[in-house]
């Protein structure tokens, strides 16, 4: 095995819980908001791709234990085509993590660091991550375990503020035109849910299989719960001005101010933003280099993490031009790309492997 | 891989990015999608 370390139950779902919230937060409720206006806040509950990839990668645990998805694939699939899914996979993981780098980046230096080269802070953010998945999953899941209390508490510490600031009367009517605009504007998050069957690379190496489900369910009901929240303060607060801002959460930290005295808490949010930001590329980054590793045969990942930095940094220039047409990609193709691969291609494997083992089982009975 | 990449972005910085791919692939989806889902007035 070239991962040794062992991780638990627990810290799975707390890097999962990191490696979707934080940037689903920050990114999907302009969007949402489009297509749902007073709905916002109901969109994140339609969340049918983390249900299938939960399902998925939960099944495919149970069809082959202790095997991550791109191992599955070698399996079922031959040597040869496995061989080739799983580097359309790992590749894809490679884009994914070099979109959320840029958008790390936009975002910092678009709403903080306005003088400072996208360079600077995209490969200062890699170079540490590469040194966190350098020591293994182990490190990345104990970032996740204490980052989680700092992330929840700076959330509360965002959200209890603005309590008597929100307007009940903006979420009204609530499914005014029914089920559907709640539903058309949950389309961008399921790329976000999707992300769950990144649960194949850290369930074989749980320490404890039995609680891993429940972990996960918790992790996935907790990113419900968070972002419902989010986009409800957001909605509460900015009313109709939602759609108008790239980061509206941003504007809602903006919005604080204690007497005059407590105020831009913005850098409460860039932190929160950073936290998450982190652990979410450390564990994106892990599974690429963990999946280029298997791809390759090689028993050890760690000396191919600073290479793949480096393709990393720069994957994450070459994705898109500009943050404006990364940001009409990820509300359009990135979903059904996204969606390809994290769902269709999990569940058309779990498909391969159930015919397959009914297939074995009829042979032999023959 | 990386070598290569970095050789093709310095001597043609616009080459298309992986984000294009995946726009011309999924097109007819996004003309669907766009037809279907109209962002709502008001």
């Amino acid at each position: 095995m070239i991962e040794k370390g062992k991780i638990s139950a627990a810290q799975i779902a707390k890097m999962l819980y990191l490696a979707v919230t934080p940037t689903a937060i920050l990114s999907t409720p302009a969007v949402t908001y489009k297509f749902a206006k007073q709905d916002l806040w109901i969109s994140p509950m339609w969340a049918f791709s983390g249900v299938a990839a939960i399902f998925t990668v939960l099944a495919l645990q149970a069809l082959f234990p202790g095997q991550n998805f791109i191992q599955v694939c070698a399996r079922l699939l031959g040597p040869v085509i496995g061989k080739i899914a799983a580097l359309v996979l790992l590749v894809y993981f490679l884009y994914v993590t070099g979109v959320i780098v840029r958008e790390y980046g936009e975002f910092v230096v678009g709403a903080f660091l306005l003088h400072t080269p996208l360079i600077v802070v995209s490969g200062s953010m890699v170079f540490v991550c590469a040194l966190a998945v350098r020591g293994g999953v182990e490190i990345v899941a104990r970032f996740a375990d204490v980052f989680i209390p700092v992330f929840a508490l700076l959330f509360l510490l965002l959200i209890i503020p603005l309590v008597p600031e929100l307007h009940i009367l903006n979420m009204m009517p609530i499914m005014g035109e029914g089920i559907a605009p709640s539903l058309t504007g949950s389309f961008v998050l399921q790329t976000w849910f999707g992300e769950f069957v990144l649960a194949s690379f850290f369930i074989p190496l749980a320490n404890h299989g039995g609680k891993v489900k429940t972990s996960v369910v918790i992790s996935f009901v907790a990113v419900i719960l968070s972002l419902v929240a989010s986009n409800l303060l957001t909605l509460l607060l900015l009313g109709n001005l939602t759609g108008s801002y790239t980061y509206p959460f941003l504007i809602v930290a903006r919005y604080i101010n204690f007497a005059d005295f407590f105020t831009h808490l913005e850098s409460l949010f860039m932190a929160i933003w950073v936290l998450g930001a982190f652990v979410k590329i450390c564990v994106f980054f892990y599974v690429t280099v963990l999946s280029t590793a298997q791809w390759m045969n090689i028993q050890e990942y760690k000396p191919i993490v600073f290479p793949m930095a480096f393709l990393l940094t720069l994957m994450s220039f070459w994705v898109a031009p500009n943050i404006q047409e990364m940001s009409h990609s990820l509300s359009t193709s990135i979903v059904f790309s996204a969606l390809t691969v994290f769902v269709i291609c999990p569940a058309a494997l779990l498909g391969l492997g159930w015919v397959k083992k009914k297939w074995g089982k009829r042979k032999t009975k023959v | 891989l990386g070598a290569i990449f970095a050789v093709l972005l310095v001597i043609n910085p616009e080459m298309p990015g992986p984000t294009k791919l995946i726009d011309v692939v999924y097109k007819p989806f996004v003309s669907m999608l766009e037809k279907v889902a109209q962002p709502r007035s008001g």
